[in-house]
């Protein structure tokens, strides 16, 4: 019957939600366990209701634009630490930062020319001149394995 | 690098009087190229509808679902009722209450009806429908 629904069954572990654009950290605390996980209709719409972030991204651009929900894998215990945003200007990376900057993690000194040469190579291989912008910033999430 | 150092040598005050051309005005010297050139194209190609494609084996899985009109009109507003469907959610998962029950507030604004098939609309847009409201929850 609906769609929707059905997407909600077929992952028990729910999902992350998003708009167009940003995904709506702001309305973390509204669902039990404090996260963003999604698993029933009623979290889905809190989240949505509850998110300022979500209502700035559906009003961005006029009407005409397609305002879509993308319902992404949930992963969970991501670590702080292994996220890193980088900088690329004219199709070259000129920067990497951690995700959440004023946060200092031991690891970034300890495997720091491993973590850059991952990075580097992440880019070189799946980023670079492959997107339609040469100037952007994209976000990295460092996996063990 | 190496354009920056062009444009310094090629633009200075010296070179301009060198040749008599007096002060250089704004127009003498070459735009650079702003790094924030059209926002809404920007926007345009970040939209995760207009990137995922490209990216989807180093990104996680998504489904995209498009919003349509009547939906997005509802996220919108201010006001924060859930529709009906989330009332019968939770009756089925057993844990809405008998109790919470009487304080579920009946609203007939929204029938805010996801990608549902027709035969469920009616029975959504109809007036007399259980709304939860923010009080209730």
């Amino acid at each position: 019957m609906n769609k929707n629904l059905k997407l909600f069954g077929k992952r028990s572990v729910g999902c992350f939600i998003k708009a167009n654009w940003h995904a709506p950290i702001d309305a973390k605390w509204i669902n039990t366990g404090q996260s963003l996980c999604v698993k029933q209709l009623d979290e889905f719409y809190q989240v949505i209701k509850a998110s300022d972030i979500l209502k700035d991204d559906l009003n961005r651009l006029g009407d005409n634009t397609d305002y879509v929900i993308a319902f992404r894998e949930y992963v969970s215990n991501i670590h702080p630490g292994s996220e890193f945003r980088c900088y690329v200007k004219k199709n070259e990376l000129i920067g990497i930062s951690s995700r959440w900057w004023p946060e200092f993690f031991p690891h970034f000194l300890a495997e720091r020319s491993q973590i850059l040469m991952e990075v580097q190579r992440f880019f070189l291989d799946h980023i670079q001149n492959k997107f339609s912008l040469e100037n952007c910033a994209y976000t990295l999430i460092a996996c063990s394995d | 690098m190496k354009s920056l150092f062009v444009f310094r040598e090629t633009h200075n005050l010296h070179w301009f009087f060198h040749r008599g051309l007096g002060l250089p005005t704004f127009a003498d010297f070459p735009k650079e190229m702003p790094l924030i050139m059209d926002a809404a194209a920007q926007y345009h190609a970040c939209s995760i509808e207009n990137w995922y494609e490209d990216f989807q084996d180093v990104t996680l899985r998504t489904n995209i679902v498009k919003i349509p009109q009547n939906v997005l009109s509802y996220f919108r507003a201010d006001e924060m009722i859930l529709p009906s469907e989330c009332y019968a959610a939770q009756a089925e998962n057993g844990d809405w209450s008998e109790d919470e029950d009487e304080d579920a507030v009946q609203v007939s604004v929204y029938g805010a009806l996801w990608w549902c098939s027709n035969d469920s609309n009616s029975a959504l847009f109809s007036s007399s429908l259980p709304f939860r409201s923010s009080a209730t929850l």
